[in-house]
């Protein structure tokens, strides 16, 4: 049987433990210094890791997915959510998502076949 | 060819039967419930070509009686069987289009509700729930599901609450709107995460 790969959740952030980063892949810039996985849509507050450069770096692909590379561990903190120590390795950065209206109407659109 | 290779290629061709199979059935499914406008244009189009055929075929037949050689019992058949035709063609495709217009009617009135009442409201008062079971930290979660005239999912969320307790101790509730569809709640919140329920297991959440 295949092994699940580790989750780890905080709020609305969900990082799922991987086996290698696309090479395409880039750095993206810090905010003041710290990465942040996610802000608040009202609050300001933010999914955070303050390490230095050498232990923890986000990245992106082209298709706009992310990924975090730990070489040390490393304390994921937010405002409202208990922090949580993240072990060295390599991780996708994945956002909570609702379904929407517009994904209501292609799925209409999908199934009756109109137009 | 060996045997294991023989029950092999028997296999496939079984399957490939079942899935053509399969595949008419959903077919005939959709042009029943009026799901698929094409398919119901088609079932119309068919039934007008073959009328025009038995129409062709009754004058001929009608010329044909004028000199004695058919007997007329068959063209009244046909006439009645073009009929038949026409009517079926023409009720199925009323049918398709009556059946989409009271679905989008449907989706617009949950849609406006949602813009005016907000999700959390809106399922209290309209939704019900047909899943129930508890997250890591034993927290209750539901699953609600709105349902249109017809029985049919017209909007699905899950009640969640929040991980990391207040300061008070207590839970923040909310609730996250999820594609129809989904059956359970552990299905939902995996959904959001764009994971399968079977491998959404967290081994820390805060």
């Amino acid at each position: 049987m295949a092994e699940r790969p580790i989750l780890v959740r905080q709020g609305d952030v969900l990082l799922r433990a991987v086996g290698a980063i696309p090479v395409t892949a880039t750095p993206l810039d810090r905010d003041a210094g710290r990465i942040i996985l996610a802000y608040g849509e009202v609050t300001g507050h933010a999914h955070a890791i303050e390490a230095p450069a050498a232990e923890a770096t986000l990245l992106t692909t082209e298709e706009n997915r992310r990924f975090l590379r730990l070489m040390a561990g490393v304390d994921l903190v937010h405002e409202e959510h208990a922090t949580i120590r993240l072990s060295p390795g390599l991780y996708e950065v994945i956002l909570q998502r609702e379904w929407t209206d517009d994904d209501d109407v292609q799925r209409e659109r999908a199934r009756w076949r109109f137009d | 060819m060996t045997s294991s290779a023989n029950a092999r290629a028997g296999g496939s061709t079984r399957a490939s039967r079942t899935n053509v199979v399969r595949q008419a059935l959903r077919f005939l499914r959709r042009c029943w419930t009026g799901e698929d406008i094409t398919a119901a244009t088609t079932i119309g189009g068919c039934a007008l070509l073959v009328a025009i055929v038995w129409l062709l075929e009754s004058g001929v037949s009608t010329g044909l009686r004028a000199l004695g050689v058919v007997d007329p019992a068959a063209t009244i058949g046909g006439w009645a069987i073009a009929g038949a035709y026409l009517l079926l063609g023409g009720l199925h495709d009323h049918r398709a289009l009556q059946r989409r217009a009271e679905r989008e009617r449907s989706r617009l009135s949950i849609r406006l509700a949602l813009a005016t009442r907000g999700l959390e409201r809106l399922v209290g008062e309209r939704g019900r729930v047909v899943d129930t079971d508890l997250d890591s930290h034993g927290e209750p979660r539901r699953l609600w599901r709105i349902d249109d005239s017809r029985g049919e999912e017209l909007l699905v969320a899950v009640e969640v609450a929040n991980s990391t307790p207040d300061a008070d101790g207590s839970r923040r509730i909310y609730f996250l709107r999820v594609p129809p569809g989904i059956r359970s709640c552990r299905a939902a919140v995996a959904w959001t995460f764009g994971i399968d329920a079977d491998g959404y297991e967290p081994a820390v959440e805060t």
